[in-house]
């Protein structure tokens, strides 16, 4: 016992041995900090006291005097800007189409990743490949890029989908009342299916093929594994 | 379609400035130490711009004035003015800067620039009443002019002759001419109005005489609802009833093709536009034709205009020679020459008196009939911008509001003159918060 807890009998002194367990504990933790350091600096100086900055700012006002062009001074108003915005309707009722919008999006976008994510997991290695290549270049494609495509795509005057829907005798249009959203939704499903079926389709290639293979003999089929076996075991991407 | 005043893609980079001026604005309270007087020796100014032409002309001025050189830096860039803001704070900013008559009241109001009034009074025979006007809010000038885009109407000739109309003299004919052509094809329309975009509003009631904004001795009146702002109101609102005009957003890159396939047969225009008629217009070359702006009254005819100026920046130690180069650039008839030909590309039309000898290069002759004096048109249209406007000190915010309820009063659910009651109090209250003396005029 004793052997086991005493240091081994090395003859070298290093600093780090003849020190105290305890200060060997603190001396890591400096190292740790040092280590640590470049991207705590960049975290303050790019990160908190900007953001300490802005909230200092949101407790003051500019104001002017006269006829407002000559000097100005900036005023501690406490939390009143605070609440012109809380008791602004405006700010509220974006808020909630806000939130309506995002959660009907966001679970269109995701059931169609997972969809595909599935039928991706079923077909042949190679074909995989491809598929996932392909759906991943919305993702890809620079904000710019697809911004203008969209326009013209959306153009009232100049889109070749619409085009096509008016020769085909029919009078849609992308703008106005429930299709603005339908129009959005699409242009950000379009956008962010590839990245998400990608990330499904990842932890679906994780999952151990023994479970397949044991449903299969206990007589599933392919709806039956992707509904009971796959969705619920690879929570990793829900997340 | 009067979208001269403000373009929608600077409106994005402009709130983003304007809430962002309220972060960066604030350590740095006072503004505008009287800079000290006549400069002695050489010195070297920076100056900003984004214009195509300006830097071939600051070489030119930079070899006749080795006393003062102009560092030229092209700040081209939908964040230029929020950069510009940023530098002014951090004290780096340039001496000097292109922005226009909006943003310089607004950085005017937001203490971003120097006084040059008693620099700058020598320089404003130059100019027009009206474009002196737009570098002097609350009577303080703060910068120099740099161009101007006056108003006048382009219209479809073929189409106007086909329905049987005649160029509108006034506001009233305007709509009458649009009733008939509704008689005759319901998907014809005589105007354009943005949904996103209530410069047309701004427009009528510059040229109906109405003074949105007016300092009375130490006070702003704010009056949305004089009798001739109520006018102009009340053209925008039968426009709006009679469905007598389209709305083609300007955010549609294909917007042109609204007058191109002939759907709207009348725009108000103006000299800005005038370069880019050939690239928008492939079909209807030759068949348009340009008239006076439609006036309220025939005894008073005004129009109105944007104006483009040259501000001196806060920080500034030069305000003299800062003021001189504006000057130079945009008033000397070597400078203006240079920069009205079409091979500057600047697109720019001077702010000055006279500017009959820089209005024939700015004309793209095939585009029109010839059955109208096109040159006498601009000259006209120059020569009358209303002088009663004003921007006042929270003009871009007053502008931001109208826009979210413009959309209102052009799908129908909103009258002009309900719009016009709530941006009076919105207007006088906003100013009255900021410290500001503001009271409503009617």
């Amino acid at each position: 016992m004793s052997t086991l807890t005493r240091p081994p009998k090395v003859a070298t002194d290093s600093p780090v041995r003849r020190s105290s367990p305890r200060r060997a504990g603190s001396r890591g933790a400096r190292k740790g900090l040092l280590f640590a350091l470049p991207f705590l600096l960049g975290f303050l100086a790019t990160y908190v006291v900007p953001i300490g900055y802005a909230f200092s700012q949101s407790l003051r006002e500019k104001k002017s005097s006269g006829l407002g062009f000559g000097p100005t001074r900036v005023v501690f108003t406490g939390f009143s800007n605070f609440a012109s915005i809380l008791g602004d309707g405006d700010f509220w009722s974006s808020t909630l189409r806000t939130l309506l919008f995002s959660a009907a999006q966001i679970t269109v976008m995701l059931g169609l990743a997972l969809l595909l994510a599935l039928l991706l997991d079923g077909v042949a290695a190679r074909t995989v490949r491809f598929f996932r290549a392909a759906l991943l270049i919305p993702y890809v494609v620079p904000a710019v890029v697809s911004t203008v495509m969209w326009l013209f795509l959306y153009s009232p005057t100049g889109s070749p989908l619409l085009d096509l829907a008016h020769r085909a005798g029919t009078d849609v249009t992308f703008f106005g009342g429930l299709n603005t959203y339908l129009s959005l939704g699409n242009l950000l499903t379009w956008q962010g299916i590839g990245f998400n079926m990608i990330l499904i389709s990842a932890s679906l290639q994780a999952l151990p093929r023994e479970l397949y293979e044991a449903a299969r003999l206990d007589g599933a089929r392919e709806w039956r594994i992707a509904w009971s076996v796959k969705i619920p075991t690879s929570p990793g991407s829900w997340c | 379609m009067s979208k001269s005043r403000i373009r929608p893609r600077v409106l994005v980079p402009l709130a983003a400035a304007a809430s962002l001026s309220l972060l960066l604005t604030a350590c740095s309270d006072d503004s505008g130490s009287e800079a000290s007087s006549t400069t002695k020796g050489d010195v070297t100014l920076e100056f900003w711009s984004w214009t195509d032409g300006i830097e071939a002309q600051t070489k030119v001025w930079n070899k006749e004035h080795p006393e003062t050189q102009i560092k030229f830096v092209n700040a081209a860039g939908d964040t230029a003015y929020q950069k510009l803001r940023a530098a002014v704070n951090a004290g780096t900013a340039p001496c000097l800067s292109k922005m226009d008559g909006m943003n310089l009241a607004n950085f005017a109001a937001d203490g971003l620039l120097t006084d040059v009034s008693d620099f700058a009074a020598k320089y404003k025979d130059a100019y027009t009443v009206a474009a002196w006007n737009a570098v002097s809010p609350g009577g303080t000038t703060f910068g120099i002019p740099m161009g101007s885009s006056p108003l006048f109407t382009a219209y479809r000739a073929d189409l106007f002759q086909k329905y049987g109309i005649q160029a509108p003299k006034t506001w009233n004919d305007l709509i009458a001419a649009g009733k008939k052509v509704q008689q005759k094809n319901k998907n014809v329309k005589i105007y354009n109005m943005a949904g996103e975009d209530p410069s047309t509003l701004v427009d009528l009631s510059w040229e109906a005489g109405a003074q949105w904004y007016r300092v009375d001795g130490d006070h702003w009146v704010v009056d949305f609802t004089s009798p001739e702002a109520l006018k102009a109101g009340d053209i925008v609102q039968q426009l709006v009833d009679n469905d007598l005009a389209s709305s083609a957003s300007y955010a549609d890159p294909g917007v042109f093709k609204t007058w191109d396939l002939g759907k709207t047969i009348a725009m108000t225009t103006s000299t800005w536009r005038l370069p880019i008629y050939d690239t928008n217009f492939p079909k209807s070359k030759g068949k348009w034709q340009l008239a006076d702006s439609p006036v309220f009254d025939i005894a008073k005819p005004q129009t109105s205009s944007n104006f483009d100026t040259t501000g001196v920046l806060k920080g500034c130690k030069h305000p003299d020679r800062a003021a001189e180069f504006a000057a130079w650039l945009s008033s000397t008839k070597e400078s203006l020459t240079a920069l009205t030909d079409s091979v500057s590309k600047s697109g720019l039309f001077p702010a000055v008196k006279d500017v009959s000898p820089y209005v024939d290069k700015i004309i793209p002759t095939e585009m029109f009939n010839g059955r109208s004096d096109s040159a006498q048109v601009i000259t006209t249209a120059a020569s009358r911008v209303g002088e009663q406007w004003q921007y006042g000190p929270n003009y871009a915010a007053m502008y931001s509001e109208m826009q979210k309820q413009w959309g209102q009063v052009t799908k129908k659910q909103l009258t002009v003159k309900d719009m016009l009651t709530s941006l009076q109090k919105w207007t006088v209250d906003d100013l009255n918060r900021k410290g500001i003396k503001a009271v409503a005029g009617s």
